[in-house]
């Protein structure tokens, strides 16, 4: 499993920590990092960049970090 | 700056130029108007000049009638006997200039001296030929002949009647008479002011100076025209065009408002009995009250235009609001939400967009529903495919 991957489910699980519209939430991270997160897969090849701009997204967002 | 406040200031700047616009338009009006009453009272004065002038020829002749069957004036005339025909014609004379204003009285001979036998108004000179324009037609046509003629000071009308007993040509009568009472009667006739303008080179300066007695010599003022009549308001004095440049209906010289008061000036062109231009009449005509119905009613039009222009601005800003702005700012809401859930995973958003309203902002909000419909498919096959992959 992935650091990406890790980091996609631990902005889902605070997405439903606190009680916010699962798709609505996730694709306005999504278009702020630029890539889809259902998209990715245990399997997705890790990349610094594309999970320092996934957290950047996220805080955002959610206001907090992941 | 956002479209919508650019369209509600292109709006508001259209209307605003529209009523300024309309209120010049307005203006413009008005000033036609007031000068369309000027040409008019050019044309009353003209025409009242002339009636006036052809009353008084017509006084004239059915006077001369009278005197031309009088059997004693004839007898006197034809024995050459001067001093018993000014005895007769003299009382006669006194009580034409009494009643009817005749201030000339001539008995002229027949052809070929053509010299005048006695003049009633001034016995002293006689024995000069006669060659003034309103005699020679007389003598040319062997009819009554009339018009103004210039004498050495000014206007005369006069009218010449060929003098006949059992039918032989013995003689010419003639009468004639000052025109200074026309102004007089067209004022009291129109309401207008008056003032006749004759060309210098026309009359003789000491004797026109010899008239003025004891009012100021105003030969002077002018360069080439001196003022020989007027209905006594100097605001008519003010114009210092050229006769001769006159268009021969006459030209509005334009509006003048003093005080609480508005007038409109005018010059037609005078001639005389030859139709030489020989002066001008200027004229006063007061407009104030048309000139304060006009603007009180182009006021109201601009009122009134101001007001429609104002109410239209505001229901265009309003339609536009409703129809275009709020519905643009729904969509633009709608299509960050449905995108962003597309984005987030939900690929079957299409169902929720809104119905189609048919007009432009419902066919683009059409083409955004069948849009995501195609994303969200193309995703969703995608992620199964990952799924069944992975």
């Amino acid at each position: 499993m992935g650091a990406i991957y890790e980091t996609v489910k631990r902005i889902e699980a605070a997405i439903e920590r606190r009680r916010l519209p699962l798709y609505k939430t996730r694709g306005l991270i999504a278009l702020r990092a630029g890539f889809l997160l259902g998209m990715v897969t245990p399997d997705t090849p890790d990349d610094p960049l594309r999970i320092a701009v996934l957290k950047a997204a996220a805080r955002e967002v959610l206001g907090e970090e992941i | 700056m956002s479209i919508k406040l650019k369209v509600v200031l292109g709006v508001l700047a259209s209307m605003a130029l529209s009523a300024l616009g309309n209120v010049r338009l307005a203006a413009w009006l008005r000033r036609e108007d007031v000068e369309a009453a000027a040409r008019q009272a050019l044309r009353t004065a003209a025409e009242s000049y002339a009636d006036l002038e052809q009353a008084d020829v017509e006084k004239l002749s059915a006077v001369l009638e009278g005197v031309s069957a009088d059997p004693s004036l004839a007898k006197a005339f034809l024995r050459r006997d001067r001093p018993r025909l000014l005895e007769l014609a003299g009382p006669v004379f006194a009580a034409l200039r009494e009643r009817h204003g005749v201030t000339h009285w001539y008995f002229h001979d027949p052809e070929p001296s053509r010299t005048c036998f006695l003049r009633v108004h001034a016995p002293a000179l006689h024995g000069d030929v006669i060659q003034r324009p309103t005699f020679e037609a007389a003598v040319a046509r062997q009819a009554t002949a009339s018009g103004t003629e210039l004498g050495r000071t000014a206007f005369a009308l006069r009218v010449v009647r060929p003098w006949t007993r059992g039918g032989k040509l013995i003689g010419y009568l003639e009468l004639g008479e000052e025109i200074d009472h026309f102004l007089r009667r067209m004022r009291r006739q129109t309401g207008d002011e008056f003032a006749m303008l004759v060309l210098k080179e026309r009359l003789d300066e000491k004797a026109w100076t010899a008239t003025r007695g004891a009012a100021r010599n105003t030969w002077g003022d002018r360069a080439d025209v001196v003022v020989v009549n007027s209905t006594a308001d100097e605001r008519l004095l003010g114009w210092q065009g050229r006769v001769q440049d006159l268009p021969e209906g006459g030209r509005v010289l334009g509006l003048d408002r003093g005080g609480d008061r508005a007038f409109v000036r005018g010059a037609v062109p005078l001639a005389d009995a030859t139709g030489a231009r020989v002066g001008a009449l200027l004229v006063l005509h007061d407009v104030t009250a048309l000139d304060r119905g006009l603007q009180d009613h182009y006021r109201g039009v601009s009122v009134v235009v101001l007001a429609i222009a104002l109410g239209a601005s505001v229901l265009l800003v309003l339609l536009l609001e409703r129809l275009v702005f709020r519905r643009l700012e729904r969509l633009m809401a709608r299509m960050e939400d449905l995108g962003a859930r597309v984005a987030g995973g939900d690929y079957d958003v299409a169902p929720d967009a809104p119905p189609p309203s048919g007009d432009e902002i419902g066919r683009l909000e059409e083409f955004f529903a069948r849009f995501l419909r195609v994303v969200g498919g193309a995703l969703s096959d995608l992620q199964r495919r990952q799924g069944r992959d992975g």
